[in-house]
């Protein structure tokens, strides 16, 4: 019992201006029941990623029974034991459950396919997690959590011998994550070794034996979850200077400019209501996958809502799509700037100007020279970094096409910037470019909307901090208690 | 009541087929009359083997239009070599070989340049149809072959010609092909999800060609089939194949999308078509705007399946 | 100071100007070629011949663009253009008036473009919506123009006196140049404008580059695209109107392979399948190439079908061109 035979030295991995892992180290042992946790962007999806077969690492060994594995797709990932369930499910919605687990090893050798044992084999596995469902459903009728079984069934199908959960519990519901918590003790009975990630104290502390900390891609600490709280493992989730990088802001908070009510989402149960005032910064928290997102292109007009009113200075309004929006002085930069935020084989000029067509028409046509004019002022004001105002923005950096982004807004004059992951893949030096730009539109009485993972951000950037979680808003925090724990406290 | 529901879900198409089967035959009485049956049935094998075809190219989430002309041209290969007195056998293997070169020269494009399929077969269809119509001249080829007339003449009950249950095991093959065979169900995975597929170490690539391949290898069968009826091929035969397959195989029930669908799905499409078809020539709806029903059919089919999967979105 | 700095990125090399103009260079070899085929080639004949021959795929080939252009396709525009010359002929036979002629046939390429636009809306349809979609609407159309027909051509068998001025249409020219080619030329000059120095122009270039972030910027991408097919639409009613002008009879068959020539033409010319890139220019481009290559084909005495051949290659050609300068 509980001998080490699987184990990670040194890995490290580095993408173009980040570096995701840095000397990662731990090790599993049988029947282990491991906790991974982290910040959003602290590597633990880099690592999983590696371990699959998906990244190829820049240093460092795998190791199981002692003997490196070279990890080079996921089929030898497999082949070696390692089997890993993403957020995102592997499997095919118009398939049979049966022939998701064994898809790809129907039959061997030109044989044709034996339904009948196929089937039979597919509902042993089932059964034994304990999953009563005829394995000759089609895996698009499940619900999020029927899926979730079907992939432990196929991992268990390849004899693996460690499962790694990616937050497993996001989308289930008490009853189905406490049969998940079955399953996975059972699966340590098996001699089974599980990493499971999450963000959700209560589950690791219920389930896990031991929980690996990381941040910014390094490991903190491995600890016996029985000999710590859970303030202990957010403070090494968030231990970090936070002041120090944020630029201080002098203004203060005007009058009310927008207050948001009801707003729910189409086939949900939700009732989100909010305020903003005139030259604030209200920063949005929660974890990814909480609904902070939904919210704001339910309110930009995005996508289908089925109620909300918004009233802007007072005046009630109607947004039902993102002219309207833009009419009522709201700009959105969302967070995938390269397919919702920019077109990127346009020139830069063609970028700035998208967003306030009309202000290039000199009489019945578009003017070259106004189009020129503009494009120079943001690429001067907020210090776009390009040779020419031709150059198409696909060519510029992640820093540069974000300050196209915001430029492209500013031509559009809004009162309210909504932010959505604004320094996403953004190096240092243009992340307080941006910080200092957002101060900028305070000062000038412009009211911002922050959407960050990164909590420091949050916590450094704002005047008012709204936390969400499962898609309501939970707390609304100010002033002194706008902190990582008080913050964290509300999002897990 | 669940069991009806159930049969009510998973026959739909055949369901239908009957009941208007069964009430065109009370409302018309020219139309149960064995003339009639033969004529619907008489009409099925020849699109009905080239939409099994097609089946391939739906089932892994592709589109191809060339196929009419890859059926005029081998069926043109096929008669100009009997033409020339070559034996049966030989000049069927060529048509064959020629259909299956049509339809690897167009997946190659697809597949391996990943160029848009609409385009690539537009212009495929444009060059074979060219060189049908160089290799004979521009004129129809027609040869009263003994074996064609004979298979021509096989008829059970006089009503079923023998191709038509050709076309069945046909059917039934390629339903087996696609439902048990390793193969077969990597086509319709990586239709369904071609990154589940590309993860599980498949060559996608591979199989996105094959059923090229194998559109091309059905519709020179179905070329040849439409010679035993006629017993003269040209470079414009089967100019309106497109308009008369694509709607079968997708009223049958094989998704657009990729991944859903089977041979006995178009089979049931087919005969469902072809009995509306019949149908209307029955209430005699003037000939030239059949066609126009027939559109209508492929717009409604094509419309509500996207509008069903778009409706959340607002663009 | 460094050399990198001297050397800004959009900074032309010949080369880079040879790749963006491959297919203006295909259109001056054409030329070339077309001079060393034959002695007439470069007669005044000749050459307005080739110019009066592709105007009526020149407009087919502007009503594609403007699909092309927002990210759409439309192979309906032949069986439309036939159903449109159909439609005036034949009101010009019964009612001995040019002028409700043409109106219908504009009437009806406007109201084709309208229900396509409306089915591409209904169904956020791309350009593999759109190919569909129009080979439905296509087929209808041109069951629509067979039935009107009864079957068979409408023939004009006299065309009376007062009408010579519609013949002229298709067939006059003005100092020596044939009028549907500047018929032609002026849709092209005006569309031209309408997408390079129009806001609406700029929202369809905008919605067929990335529809995503043109909505998110404000743009109605639903609209449009539907106004896009509403023009594509009128254009298949001028091309029927030069059409009819020009054979002075129509048939349900007059629009066979309009759709695959028109795409031809605005895809050899260099417009982009996906979106976003290109304009009139391409058209006139495309289209005289399109020409030139039949007229070259003719001049040496090859068949209609080794024309279809050639016609095939040198598309495929054409959109492999396309994907590398994509990448």
């Amino acid at each position: 019992m509980n001998t080490t035979f699987f184990e990670i030295r040194h890995v490290s991995k580095s993408f173009p201006g980040v570096k995701a892992l840095d000397d990662v180290g731990f090790s599993v042992a049988e029947g282990e029941i491991r906790a991974l946790v982290g910040e959003n962007g602290a590597g633990k999806s880099t690592l999983m990623k590696i371990l699959n077969g998906n990244y190829k690492k820049d240093e460092g060994q795998i190791l199981i029974d002692g003997k490196e594995v070279n990890i080079t797709d996921p089929l030898v990932a497999a082949a070696n034991g390692i089997s890993i369930i993403f957020q995102e499910l592997n499997l095919v919605d118009e398939l049979s459950i049966a022939e998701n687990i064994y898809a790809g090893r129907l039959a061997k050798g030109g044989k044709l396919v034996d339904w009948k044992t196929i089937n039979h084999q597919a509902k042993e596995l089932l059964d034994r997690i304990g999953f009563d469902v005829d394995p000759r459903t089609e895996v698009g009728k499940l619900t999020v959590a029927g899926k979730q079984m079907v992939e432990i069934a196929k991992a268990l199908s390849r004899d693996c011998r460690i499962i790694l959960m990616d937050e497993p519990s996001a989308t289930l519901t008490k009853n189905e994550l406490s049969a998940l918590f079955d399953i996975i003790r059972d699966l340590k009975a098996k001699g089974i070794a599980v990493i499971y990630i999450s963000h959700r104290m209560e589950e690791i502390f219920e389930i896990c034996e031991t929980a690996t900390v990381m941040r910014d891609g390094r490991i903190i600490n491995t600890v016996k979850v029985d000999e710590v709280t859970s303030d202990q493992i957010v403070e090494m989730m968030v231990g970090r200077e936070v002041s120090s990088a944020y630029p201080k802001r002098k203004t203060q908070p005007g009058e009310e400019v927008l207050r948001v009510e009801n707003l729910c989402r189409k086939d949900r149960k939700q009732n989100i209501s909010f305020t903003l005032r005139r030259g604030e910064v209200l920063g949005v928290a929660g974890l990814v996958g909480a609904g902070r997102t939904e919210i704001m292109r339910g309110l930009f007009g995005v996508d289908y809502i089925s109620s909300c009113d918004v009233y802007i200075h007072g005046e009630k309004v109607r947004i039902n799509n993102p002219a309207a929006a833009k009419k009522h002085g709201i700009a959105f930069l969302t967070e995938d700037r390269k397919i919702e935020g920019l077109t990127l084989d346009f020139t830069i000029k063609a970028n700035m100007v998208m967003a306030n067509l009309p202000k290039l028409r000199k009489g019945l046509f578009t003017s070259s020279k106004v189009e020129n004019e503009i494009a120079d002022l943001y690429i001067e004001k907020i210090n776009v970094k390009t040779p020419s105002r031709n150059q198409k923005v696909g060519n510029l950096s992640g820093g540069n096409q974000q300050k196209v982004v915001i430029g492209k807004w500013l031509n559009a004059d809004p009162e309210i910037l909504i932010m959505d992951e604004p320094t996403r893949g953004i190096d240092v030096g243009a992340k307080r470019e941006i910080y200092e730009i957002i101060n900028e539109l305070a000062a000038q009485g412009k009211s911002v909307i922050l959407i960050s993972s990164e909590l420091p951000e949050v916590l450094g950037m704002s005047d008012r901090v709204l936390v969400v979680k499962d898609d309501a808003i939970v707390a609304e925090l100010t002033g002194e208690d706008i902190n990582a724990v008080e913050v964290m406290r509300y999002a897990l | 009541m669940t069991l009806v529901k159930k049969a009510f879900n998973n026959y739909r198409i055949p369901l239908l087929a009957a009941v208007i089967f069964v009430v065109m035959s009370l409302v018309n009485k020219n139309f149960f009359t064995p003339y009639n049956i033969f004529t619907i049935v008489d009409s099925i094998s020849g699109y009905g083997i080239v939409a099994l075809g097609f089946t391939f190219i739906l089932l892994v989430g592709q589109l191809d239009i060339s196929f009419g002309s890859v059926i005029a041209l081998s069926a043109c290969v096929f008669m100009m070599m009997l033409q020339a007195q070559i034996n049966f056998v030989l000049a069927l293997i060529a048509a064959l070989a020629v259909g299956c070169a049509c339809g690897a020269v167009t997946g190659f494009f697809v597949a391996t340049f990943r160029l848009s399929p609409f385009i690539v077969s537009m212009t495929m269809q444009l060059a074979y149809k060219g060189i049908a119509l160089t290799i004979t001249n521009q004129t129809p080829v027609s040869v009263p072959h003994p074996v064609l007339q004979a298979i021509n003449n096989i008829k059970l009950f006089n009503i079923f010609p023998i191709v038509f249950f050709f076309f069945l095991l046909l059917a039934v093959l390629t339903e087996l092909f696609l439902r048990k065979t390793q193969f077969g169900r990597n086509l319709y995975l990586v239709g369904g999800n071609i990154n589940v597929a590309d993860n599980l170490g498949l060559k996608s690539r591979n199989y996105l060609w094959s059923a090229y391949i194998f559109q091309g290898l059905y519709a020179a069968i179905g070329g040849v089939v439409m010679m035993t009826r006629q017993f003269s091929a040209s470079g414009n035969l089967a100019l309106q194949g497109p308009m008369e397959v694509i709607p079968m195989v997708i009223v049958g029930g094989t998704s657009m999308a990729g991944g859903r669908g089977g041979a006995i799905k178009t089979v049931w499409g087919v005969v469902l078509l072809k009995i509306i078809y019949n149908s209307m020539t029955m209430f005699s709806i003037p000939a030239p705007l059949q066609p126009f029903v027939k559109g209508l059919i492929l717009l409604a089919v094509i419309v509500s399946d996207k509008y069903m999967e778009r409706r959340h979105e607002k663009i | 100071m460094n050399q990198t700095a001297i050397k800004r990125p959009d900074a032309r090399s010949v080369g880079d100007w040879v790749r963006n103009n491959t297919n203006l260079l295909l259109m001056f070899v054409l030329i070339i070629v077309g001079a060393l085929t034959s002695q007439n080639f470069f007669s005044t004949d000749n050459l307005f011949n080739v110019l009066r021959r592709s105007t009526v795929n020149g407009m087919l080939a502007v009503a594609c663009t403007m699909t092309l252009l927002v990210g759409g396709f439309d192979l309906s525009i032949g069986h439309n253009m036939a159903l449109c010359a159909v439609l005036c002929i034949s009101m010009e036979k019964s009612t001995g008036n040019a002028v409700i002629g043409i109106l219908v046939a504009l009437c009806a390429g406007l109201a084709m473009g309208l229900v396509n636009g409306l089915l591409m809306k209904l169904t956020r349809g791309g350009s593999g919506e759109g190919f569909m979609i129009t080979l439905a609407t296509g087929m209808m159309a041109q069951a629509l123009a067979k039935w009107y027909c009864g079957g068979s051509e409408i023939i004009r068998i006299d065309v009376p006196r007062e009408l010579d001025w519609f013949k002229s249409i298709g067939q006059g020219d003005v100092l020596g140049f044939p009028i549907c080619a500047l018929i032609w030329i002026c849709v092209m000059v005006i569309l031209q404008i309408v997408i390079k120095k129009t806001t609406f122009g700029r929202k369809m270039l905008l919605t067929g580059a990335n529809k995503k972030s043109a909505f998110l910027s404000g743009v109605d991408v639903n609209s449009v695209k539907v106004i896009a097919y509403v023009v594509a639409g009128f254009c298949c009613g001028i091309a029927a109107i030069i059409y009819a002008a020009r054979f002075t009879s129509a048939s349900d068959g007059a629009g066979v392979g309009g759709d695959f020539n028109g795409a031809v033409c605005s895809i050899i010319g260099g417009n982009a399948l996906y979106g976003g890139h290109g304009g009139m220019v391409q058209v006139f481009i495309g289209t005289i190439t399109f020409g030139l290559i039949s007229n070259i084909l003719q001049l040496l005495g090859l068949s209609t079908a080794v024309q279809y051949i050639v016609q095939g290659l040198i598309l495929l050609l054409a959109i492999n061109l396309d994907n590398l300068k994509k990448r």
